[in-house]
């Protein structure tokens, strides 16, 4: 009886996925800074933060590239990463922060799409990489800029078809699945998780796991249909993440498997 | 029988106009948007658009002191709907003019803000004082041109009489 309730257990943490997060407590804003967080980790449970760039052979590689896309001008902003320890409820660990001001290129109105590439992760228990695609949007001003562009040229995407600052709890998500090459990617599934905690990004601290009780609420699986496009109404306010399973082009790192993911993040306002 | 048509008749016509007024609801599709940003270096950034991305080339600026509402200066945008001015020495207004319906107007960035600002509100009380002092006076006033008024017309009709 007690195996069976383990192996249910273990049944249950498994089926949480993997999240490059990329976090601000504003993505509509009219401050003249923006802090940003990266860190990888499940984020319904929140569970220790996982390694960056992790490799198999245990070294860590980090952050490949970060950049920015606002009106079709790319910045890259690798080199202002600095890293941050955090704190969780189920201990600490590694995260990335990026503060970006006039001098970085954050001046002007409009939509910010912050992206990250990190290196692959090595999934020990699927022996496979991992590498996530992530995409959030800052909007400065109000003004509408390039949110429906694509903006991570040469890389899987997800691009949204709703206006990703102005969905609400129970309004409609709804956006297309590219490949590296600009092809949509049928039939896909996306992987849909909250940021099921509080993040203190001046305290360096992850806090009050459970702020939705039931994972029916905070996770679910969609499919995107033959054109690739794919719909979910998130029921509560919060960080969503979509990540589009082995939507990218690139099948292996270092002669093992690799699960490439584009992954969209969304701030559904209270 | 006609009365009921005439009921229905109303009723279509009273859907007709409420359909008509979420229509016109709803149409802020292009909603006019200032933006305003201190530069840090003794200039203003200020750029104006559409919400729908639409840039307003040619966009009329206005600059107002904020505390007399006399104007400092007006210009339009270039091309690029975006601009560097240099910041007014006093608090000041920016206004977006896109012709009617489309006109937004906000507080511009200034350093000193805060104390221009406390100055101002430590000087509403003195101000409030005056006019209650006007508002007294005039209430005054007004009860004494009352009163006479009204002893006139009494008067007036008794010589009548």
């Amino acid at each position: 009886m007690k195996n069976a309730i383990c192996v249910l257990f273990l049944f249950v943490s498994i089926v949480h996925a993997h999240f490059q997060v990329i976090y601000t407590p504003q993505t509509q804003t009219s401050d003249k800074t923006l802090a940003i967080i990266f860190f990888f980790t499940h984020p319904f449970t929140v569970e220790p933060l996982l390694r960056t760039g992790l490799q198999e052979d245990g070294k860590e590689l980090g952050m490949k590239d970060v950049f920015i896309v606002h009106r079709e001008k790319t910045s890259h902003c690798t080199d202002l990463l600095k890293p941050a320890a955090i704190s969780t409820p189920h201990g600490s660990g590694e995260a990335q922060k990026l503060v970006l001001d006039q001098a970085s290129g954050y001046k002007s109105a409009g939509d910010y799409a912050v992206i990250v590439v990190p290196y692959p992760y090595w999934e020990v228990s699927e022996k496979t990489y991992i590498q996530q695609i992530a995409k959030l949007f800052v909007n400065k001003g109000g003004f509408s800029t390039n949110w429906s562009h694509r903006c991570a040229k040469g890389f899987a995407e997800i691009v949204p078809l709703v206006k990703p600052g102005e969905v609400v709890p129970g309004g409609l998500v709804r956006a297309v699945v590219f490949d590296a090459a600009g092809n949509v990617v049928p039939y896909c599934t996306v992987e849909i998780e909250i940021v099921n905690a509080e993040i203190d990004m001046a305290a360096n601290r992850i806090a009050e796991i459970g702020k939705i009780a039931g994972e029916k609420y905070g996770t679910a699986t969609v499919l995107t249909d033959a054109k690739g496009v794919f719909e979910y109404i998130p029921q509560t306010p919060g960080f969503w993440g979509f990540a589009a399973i082995g939507a990218g082009n690139a099948k292996t790192w270092k002669g093992k498997p690799l699960e490439q993911d584009p992954v969209l993040w969304i701030q559904v306002a209270k | 029988m006609r009365t009921n048509q005439m009921r229905y008749y109303i009723k279509i016509n009273l859907l007709t106009i409420a359909m008509i007024l979420f229509c016109v609801h709803k149409t802020p599709a292009h909603t006019a948007l200032l933006f305003t940003e201190d530069n840090g270096d003794g200039t203003v950034y200020i750029e104006a658009g559409l919400s729908t991305g639409e840039s307003v080339s040619g966009a009329k600026i206005i600059i107002k002191d904020k505390t007399t509402g006399q104007p400092i200066s007006t210009f339009l945008l270039p091309d690029s709907g975006k601009t560097n001015i240099k910041m007014p020495d006093v608090p000041y207004i920016v206004t977006l003019d896109l012709g009617v319906g489309h006109i937004v107007t906000k507080t511009g960035p200034f350093p000193d803000m805060h104390k221009k600002t406390d100055s101002i509100s430590k000087s509403l009380p003195v101000s409030g004082k005056k006019s209650k002092k006007m508002m007294i006076i005039l209430l005054s006033a007004t009860t004494i041109i009352c009163i006479f008024v009204c002893v006139y017309m009494v008067l007036k009709k008794k010589i009548v009489k």
